[in-house]
């Protein structure tokens, strides 16, 4: 029994049963309650099988509404649509790390794509809908400094796009799917035009010989929980699906989607008319800015013909290797966090595609420090020096350029690409406004 | 014995005197209101319904967390709470049943959330992870469900099955 305390019985319980019952049962309803608080929803259902005592301490609504809520960035006080909390939690499970995630994006080819998560209180569904940017109408602003460059103005509209959701869970009335015996249809408004969905989940454990581009999500972001693509190859069904809840990956999921034309129509190969893509989250901690990484983010960038792509802000922790404390000292009065900041593109392009980085900064402290921009355009930004990447068609021959960071402030940065003589703007998202909307 | 000083005298249910030091005792926040209340404790205090073994096995626990930071409360609904115990702690729970749930309802008279907390994670890992007999056998209970019943619950509660 390793260390669990020992299940000695009580000499009363033993000798005069009945009478006075097992300690457990003993105790206080509100102490009993304070200890399935900390008991998984799977666990409780284990519980309430033991004996009629518990059955009723375990269906306790209080109980299932902190479940609930425990999934969800907003609580909620009623079941809604549901007759009880325990009953919408059931109806979810185990896609419940979907809402809670909020953040997704997926390994499409060179675009990705980027949807937020959400549970919706009012339809008792589980929805996640693309975010699209519109850059709409920008003018060219002059940069005295150097009136060859082109500057564009950049104020998109960033948004969800609720016409058509990317998943949707809905589950009433009983007729639970079985997440664990394959992919799950998911009813859309888009099977009238005959294309078809389909949501599974992930499973945990990766196949020993994964390469690299192989993983998702991809390398240049940090993970720890690392699934294996849905890529062509043939990978045994075991290692895509899972085949138990323990393997459930709580930070990935795939959508199937393909087209079913009707008799008559032309038959197209599975192989093109189907699209497998695997979701991840992000890890909260690097999205959410601090004060050392006031830059942190989910940002919304301006790729000129390739439209807008969104991007994760990265800083990350560094270890210096000679930190002097005088220059701790010179930070504190300013405030300028001495790290670095990597701009990683959640949705890419045939150039650069997604999961690459786009553009880096090794120090934006006083290290990496050109100057101070005194001209009317960007007065007072930290301008630093950094790396732009580009590359050819399907990320052929890529080379990282030199260029310069704009530190306007922690809402909105540019980056002057040098040799291609252009600036483009950079906006931070805010994904829990999106998902109010 | 009057206390004096720093240290205080609890005297446990079965009548036995108890000396503690103030800053352990006011792990209790029972102990430290009634102190705020008194100003100078110079009586003995009485500790009902808490046995000598008991009592000395949550004063244990009091002396080695008496530096422990106040506990906060904010976030704990928001977030799931976690049932990872200390190492210290784990040891100190190592007792029999009876003494573990005599800590639990001693830890929550006398208002120590940490103590509470730690022995209501421990019953919770005894329950995690095991199956409705398992339970049973661990707290020595009985099933008492009618062949319906358990035939019932046990649909109702096929959906946390792993396969």
């Amino acid at each position: 029994m390793g260390d669990d305390p020992q299940a000695s019985l009580s000499d009363s319980a033993s000798s005069s049963p009945g009478e006075i019952g097992p300690p457990f049962l003993e105790l206080p309803p509100e102490l009993v309650q304070l200890i399935l608080s900390y008991l998984s929803a799977p666990d409780l259902a284990r519980l309430s099988a033991a004996c009629c005592t518990l059955a009723e301490h375990a269906t306790n609504e209080l109980l299932w509404m902190n479940i609930v809520n425990s999934h969800l960035p907003e609580p909620i006080h009623d079941p809604g649509v549901f007759d009880s909390f325990r009953t919408l939690y059931i109806a979810h499970h185990p896609c419940w790390f979907v809402p809670r995630n909020k953040v997704w994006f997926s390994d499409i080819e060179h675009t990705g794509n980027l949807i937020l998560a959400r549970y919706d209180h009012r339809r008792g569904v589980i929805e996640a809908y693309r975010v699209i940017a519109e850059r709409r109408s920008h003018q060219f602003q002059l940069w005295d400094l150097n009136p060859d460059v082109i500057v564009q103005s950049f104020n998109p509209k960033v948004r969800l796009w609720l016409d058509d959701p990317v998943l949707l869970l809905k589950n009433r009335h009983g007729a639970r799917p079985q997440y664990l015996r394959g992919e799950t249809r998911m009813a859309m408004p888009v099977e009238s035009q005959n294309i078809f969905n389909a949501f599974s989940l992930c499973s945990t454990s990766l196949p020993a010989d994964l390469k690299a581009n192989q993983e998702w999500p991809p390398s240049n972001i940090p993970s720890k929980h690392r699934v294996c693509r849905a890529v062509e190859h043939e990978l045994p069904e075991r290692d895509l699906q899972p085949q138990q809840l323990d393997n459930v990956s709580q930070h990935a999921f795939r959508i199937k989607r393909w087209a079913h034309f009707q008799t008559g129509m032309p038959i197209f190969t599975a192989g093109r008319s189907e699209t497998l893509s695997t979701y991840a989250t992000l890890d909260p901690d690097l999205y959410t800015p601090t004060k050392e990484k006031p830059y942190q983010g989910i940002w919304v960038g301006d790729y000129s013909a390739h439209g807008c792509e969104f991007l994760l802000f990265l800083q990350r922790e560094r270890v210096d290797e000679h930190a002097s404390p005088e220059n701790s000292s010179d930070s504190d009065e300013e405030s300028i966090p001495q790290c670095g900041l990597e701009a990683i593109k959640l949705t890419g392009d045939p150039n650069v595609p997604r999961g690459e980085i786009s553009f880096s900064a090794d120090d934006i402290g006083s290290g990496g420090l050109i100057r101070i921009a005194e001209e009317a355009l960007f007065q007072g930004a930290r301008i630093v020096r950094s790396r732009g990447h580009v590359a050819g068609l399907g990320f052929r021959d890529d080379t990282f350029i030199a260029s310069q960071l704009i530190l306007i402030s922690t809402e909105c940065v540019a980056h002057y690409w040098e040799t291609m003589g252009h600036i483009s703007y950079y906006r931070r998202l805010d994904i829990d406004a999106l998902l109010r909307t | 014995m009057a206390a004096s000083g720093n240290l205080l005298t609890f005297v446990s249910a079965d009548n036995v005197h108890i000396e503690v030091e103030r800053d352990v005792a006011e792990r209790s926040l029972l102990i430290k209101n009634m102190l705020e209340d008194l100003g100078e404790a110079t009586e003995d205090i009485p500790i009902p319904n808490v046995n000598e073994p008991v009592l000395r096995k949550v004063i244990e626990w009091c002396r080695h967390h008496k530096n422990d930071p106040p506990a906060s409360t904010e976030d704990e609904d928001s977030r799931r709470k976690t049932t990872d115990i200390d190492e210290w702690d784990q040891k100190f729970t190592q007792v029999d049943q009876e003494m573990l749930f005599e800590i639990i309802l001693a830890a929550n008279y006398l208002d120590i959330k940490g103590l509470l907390d730690v022995g209501c994670k421990t019953v919770a890992n005894m329950i995690k992870g095991k199956s409705p007999e398992e339970i049973r056998k661990t707290f020595n209970i009985q099933n008492d469900f009618t062949p319906e019943e358990e035939d019932q619950i046990r649909r109702e509660n096929e959906w946390a099955e792993d396969r």
